[in-house]
């Protein structure tokens, strides 16, 4: 039998979990979960990373977009446990300490939010937007950044920004 | 939170007025920015609600015996074991906060009621558990909406008549003594019949969720002294303050509500609603702090909506356009509980110089949420109905929409004959119709296209009250000469930390990122609901007062202390700009930080309000 | 979520004895359907089947034969690919006019083929017990119920949920083949890959449950190379389909006579509808705007009305006609 990993309920209560060792912002984050529990409240309710935001739960609304291994994906639909092995950035993870990626400056600089809760998503998307080379236009940025919602209607700045970053000198890639 | 920011002054030394980042840019790019669900109080556990299933009945029996069992499970709660709560009468009649109480009784109101809690361990366990809580109901015929033919039996009357043929029969609709005063002037019905030109429409809108992006939810925790503290998103957190300790009987000084960063309102959070008393009744059931997030679903059900609502214009005119008669009877959507009252004929009183005008609404029962405060209540809806009605006039008229509303343009407010303090619409029309380029409008239906779709341009109008309400800041001077600002007003996005460090900049003479504002906690001084566009107003209002209080006693400082280099000086020779008090005339100079300490003076803090002078 | 066992296959082999031993038991890929309803309550697993790590099955192949896409390449690989965009317009187009770049980034190819309808009774299952494609023979609350965005072709007195996906529109209209391993390998063409609802709803797809989706094969046409998916909905990205159609058309030398042409259509129909009514009616026809529409108005002949989405039946022959037209240069 060829298992990497096998996690079964059909023991006693207290060992119902297990531990799945994630691999965040490059650093290592062994949580002690149930298979059940997904990226997002792996990383929210138990990693405490609450830069990554739960706006709709079900994929709906790209608040809670964070990167897998370079890619952009919603945290609410992975299970933890899927993403083990592999590299997970977050908001938190996306610039040094101190420092702002140039997607973040952007966003401050355009003003492309109000109450802030989108913006994590927003980011973590335009970042991964820009790397996959779908920002070449506004019409590309308005396509393919269309999967985060954001309530407070700051689209117009969020494309601003995307497009200054895009068309800038800053050299941005997915981490 | 303390939000800072950087951003070098201008010569000139002032802020406002000024492009500048938000004050909690760095904040919420770097997603630092804690929202309410965002805490962890030692020990925290997890709520999940259980919700109904049917819209109108009552609970027969629930049975949490699989629930109860099952891994992790601490506690479920429902109607025959919770706490009881007291009601909150914060504002009558289900504006901004519903009189509905969960887990009081066995009735259900609407569908999505929370008819149990299940608090575990873990939030998987919590929202597993509650999916297992097994519940046996009485049904009973709910009402569903505007246009549901049982929603006469809670008005009395005709359930033909449900359809509002005719402005002033509303038999249908609830007559309660809690609606406000209709509004009348001259004889409209008769100003109507006498029209040549005459339009009626009715127009029904859906219900409007609010729907900010981030859910409502909860985090409720006791002390040992029997206080309160909860996290909550808040439009309002002097509004949640209260509400929580008429609930739970107590005094509101052992009640703290903390919501420095809110992921939307738009009217979803502006007081404390269902998830809040349910997580404050766990956590004093289980002596443990609890977190209840509502899902995205449950949301939906967690606030008061935008009722639906049906409007029915009249306006009747002459042939030149001149409105004789204006006809405006709103029915909406309430719940069982409270009447709220949409009132969309705020509008129609101010927007025209009409001189014959009825306004009335009406409300009908539903089984649903007490609707509530949802984006310009009442204005937003009202406007829509009435200028529809005004382009239908217009059309009727073959006139140009705009003309007609110039036609009618009330040079002073119609309904108190009083003058305006400023109306500048007349200006904004011509404005956006330059802007447009009107002039190239085609009034026929079907007669413009870009491309191949065919498309129409419109204009429209509304009105909107000011609002001040009294508010209550504390600017503090510190002697390593930075100023912290604090009040409980909130900054739902709208800019609020921005604005109050502008404000406080120029008031007292620092650089910008010397300021630090300080939003959202009751345990600060008080504000007014961020809502009807006042916070801006009412909050700089109090900064403002309390900023040059506080430059004032810096001034008095710098004169009067032996300590000082300034203090032979005349109070109208001292300037402050960029942390650094001088002398106009002379070179004599100090740092403020430097002041406080030679002066010995650790801090210099100041509350200030825009509350009424009491004379 | 219910609790459930989550194990990750190395092998097919293995993933496959897994599935076959529990009840049950689920792949999962992306998991951005399966995910979702399990929170939804409509999918309850005891055991999760990981598949996304078994290897050599994320390829992509392009030649001159069509296109092999192997179950478990991503929705955003296939969509981005360079030889697909630019060769084979309505697989890339398909694809990513469908979710978002972050779904697509999770979603596989054959997870795609496996997502199930948006129906909101579907989806609700504590409010609307009533589901006979959740819960089989306890009724369609969706007959009598908000239905706007319900099939109007295809459907049964037993289920009116739309197929949501724009992917297999594709597929149906190119005469794919769905590769499936069960022991042995076989083929199945994509329009019978998905099952009318008829008495049995709950069944969707001729496959075993243990039997997995290996790879999707698009033979190459020239009415491939020429085509296109429009689609049409309440917003114009990140939405599911109010009525899609996926084209294709091979003229002949004079360039007016029609000699192959493809139309599917989405968003309308409870499996992604071929209609080769419309293609009769166009093949070795000469191609112009009058002909197109009069074709295309055969597209929802037998279409049923439930209430609040009659509109489709008058939409969709538009959208294959504009889609028609945009492929024929009419535009």
């Amino acid at each position: 039998m060829g298992w990497i990993m096998a996690i079964s309920p059909n023991v006693p209560t207290d060992v119902r979990t297990v531990t799945v060792r994630l691999t965040v912002n490059g650093g290592e984050l062994p949580l002690e979960i149930e298979p059940r529990v997904t990226l997002l409240d792996a990383l929210r309710e138990y990693a405490h990373l609450y830069g990554v935001k739960k706006g709709c739960d079900q994929g709906q609304c790209g608040a809670c977009t964070v990167h897998v291994d370079g890619r952009r994906v919603l945290a609410c639909l992975t299970l933890a446990a899927q993403a083990e092995g592999q590299e997970v950035t977050t908001i938190e993870g996306l610039a040094a300490e101190g420092e702002l990626h140039p997607m973040q400056d952007a966003f401050i600089r355009h003003d492309a939010f109000q109450c802030g809760y989108c913006t994590p998503g927003q980011i973590m998307s335009a970042v991964a937007c820009i790397a996959e080379g779908h920002a070449g236009s506004d019409a590309d940025v308005r396509e393919y950044m269309s999967g985060n919602l954001c309530r407070c209607g700051a689209y117009p700045h969020i494309r601003a920004a995307v497009r200054d970053v895009a068309t800038g000198s800053a050299e941005v890639t997915a981490p | 939170m303390v939000a800072t920011r950087s951003d070098a002054p201008r010569s000139d030394g002032s802020f406002l007025g000024r492009h500048l980042p938000r004050a909690d840019g760095v904040t919420k790019v770097t997603g630092r920015a804690d929202y309410a669900l965002e805490h962890d109080p030692p020990g925290v556990v997890h709520a999940a609600v259980v919700e109904s299933t049917i819209p109108a009945g009552r609970v027969l029996r629930i049975d949490t015996t699989t629930a109860a069992g099952m891994p992790g499970v601490l506690r479920i709660l429902t109607h025959a074991d919770a706490p009881s709560l007291r009601p909150c009468p914060l504002v009558p009649e289900g504006a901004v906060m519903e009189s509905f109480l969960p887990l009081q009784d066995d009735r259900i109101h609407y569908s999505g009621q929370p008819i149990g809690l299940v608090i575990a361990e873990t939030l998987e366990q919590a929202t597993e558990a509650a999916h297992q809580v097994r519940v046996e109901y009485e049904s009973r015929p709910a009402v569903a909406d505007l246009d549901d033919p049982e929603c006469t039996s809670v008005g009395g009357g005709a359930a033909e008549r449900n359809g509002h043929k005719d402005a002033h029969d509303q038999d249908c609709v609830q007559s309660a003594t809690t609606l406000p005063p209709d509004s009348e002037r001259g004889d409209p019905r008769g100003a109507l019949d006498a029209s040549v030109v005459r339009v009626e429409q009715v127009y029904t809108t859906p219900r409007e969720t609010a729907s900010p992006l981030e859910p409502l939810g909860t985090i409720a925790e006791w002390g040992d002294d029997g206080s309160l503290t909860v996290w909550l998103p808040s439009q309002w957190v002097e509004g949640a303050h209260r509400a929580l300790a008429d609930w739970f009987d107590m005094s509101v000084y052992k009640v703290r509500v903390v919501s420095p960063f809110v992921g939307g309102g738009f009217g979803a959070k502006v007081t404390a609603h269902p998830d809040a008393s349910l997580a404050a009744m766990a956590a004093s059931v289980l002596s443990r702090p609890v977190k209840l997030a509502l899902t995205r679903p449950q949301t939906f059900n967690g606030y008061g909506p935008r009722p639906a609502i049906r409007q029915r214009l009249a306006l009747g005119a002459d042939t030149g356009g001149r409105l004789q008669a204006l006809i405006h009877a709103g029915v909406n959507e309430t719940s069982f509980a409270d009447e709220y009252v949409e009132g969309g004929g705020g509008t129609a009183k101010v927007m025209y110089a009409v001189p014959n005008l009825s306004t009335t609404q009406g409300v009908v029962k539903v089984n649903s949420f007490t609707p509530s405060w949802k984006r310009a209540p009442g204005e937003a809806i009202g406007a829509f109905a009435l200028e529809s009605a005004m382009d239908e006039l217009a059309h009727e008229l073959g006139m140009d929409p705009i003309e007609l509303r110039l036609r009618n343009y009330a040079e002073q407010d119609p309904q108190t004959q009083k003058p305006w303090s400023t109306r500048r619409l007349r200006e904004a029309y011509e404005a956006g119709a330059r802007a447009f380029g009107w002039e190239r409008r085609s009034p026929e239906p079907r007669s413009m296209r870009d491309g191949r779709q065919l498309i129409g341009w419109g204009m429209a109008g509304g009105a909107f009250p000011v609002v001040q309400t009294p508010a209550e800041a504390r600017v503090t001077v510190l002697d390593d000469g930075s100023v912290e600002v604090a009040s409980s007003g909130p900054d739902i996005g709208t800019g609020t930390y921005t604005i109050l460090a502008q404000t406080t900049a120029d008031v007292v003479g620092v650089p910008i990122d010397r300021v630090r504002v300080q939003l959202g906690d009751t345990s600060l001084p008080g504000a007014p609901v961020a809502g009807v566009s006042q916070i801006a107003n009412s909050l700089t209002g109090a900064v403002s007062r309390a900023a040059t209080a506080a430059r004032d006693e810096l001034v008095a400082l710098a004169m009067d202390h032996e300590q000082s280099p300034l203090r032979t000086a005349r109070a109208d020779d001292l300037v402050i700009r960029d942390g650094m008090i001088a002398h106009s005339q002379g070179s004599a100079q100090v740092t403020i930080a430097e002041l406080l300490r030679r002066v010995g003076t650790r801090t210099i803090e100041v509350t200030g309000d825009t509350l009424p002078l009491v004379r | 979520m219910r609790e459930f066992a989550y194990v990750r296959a190395a092998t097919v082999p293995d993933a496959r004895q897994a599935v076959t031993g529990q009840a049950d038991a689920r792949f999962l890929a992306g998991g951005t359907t399966m995910v979702d309803l399990m929170k939804c309550g409509v999918e309850e697993p005891s055991t999760l089947v990981d598949i996304t790590r078994l290897p050599g099955l994320d390829g992509i192949e392009v030649g001159p034969d069509g296109v092999r896409l192997g179950s478990l390449a991503r929705m955003s690989d296939a969509a981005n690919d360079p030889r697909i965009r630019g060769e084979f317009p309505v697989l890339s187009e398909s694809l990513w006019r469908g979710a978002s770049e972050q779904l697509r980034n999770m979603a596989t190819i054959g997870g795609n083929l496996m997502q199930r309808t948006r129906c909101s009774y579907f989806r609700e299952s504590s409010a609307f017990p009533a589901c006979n494609k959740r819960d089989p023979g306890s009724g369609c609350a969706a007959l009598d119920g908000v239905n706007r965005g319900h099939a109007v072709l295809g459907t049964s007195p037993s289920c009116i949920a739309t197929y949501p996906g724009d992917f297999a529109v594709a597929l149906v209209a190119f005469d794919a083949t769905v590769i499936v391993e069960n022991g042995d390998r076989r083929g199945i063409p994509a329009d019978e890959f998905f099952l009318l609802p008829g008495d049995t709803p709950h069944v969707e797809h001729p496959i075993a449950p243990a039997e997995m989706i290996l790879a999707v094969e698009v033979p190459a046409s020239a009415a491939l190379r020429r085509s296109h998916y429009l689609k049409v909905r309440d917003r114009e990205s990140y939405e599911f389909a109010t009525a899609s159609a996926a084209v294709g058309l091979e003229l002949e030398g004079d360039g007016r006579t029609v000699r192959d042409v493809r139309v599917a259509l989405g968003g309308v129909a409870t499996k992604p509808w071929r209609a080769r009514n419309v293609e009769a009616a166009l093949t070795g026809r000469t191609l112009d705007e009058p002909t197109v529409r009069a074709a295309c108005a055969l597209a929802t002949e037998g279409a049923v009305d439930h209430g609040m989405n009659g509109f489709k039946i008058e939409l969709a022959p538009r959208v294959a006609a504009r889609a028609l037209l945009t492929v024929g240069g009419f535009d």
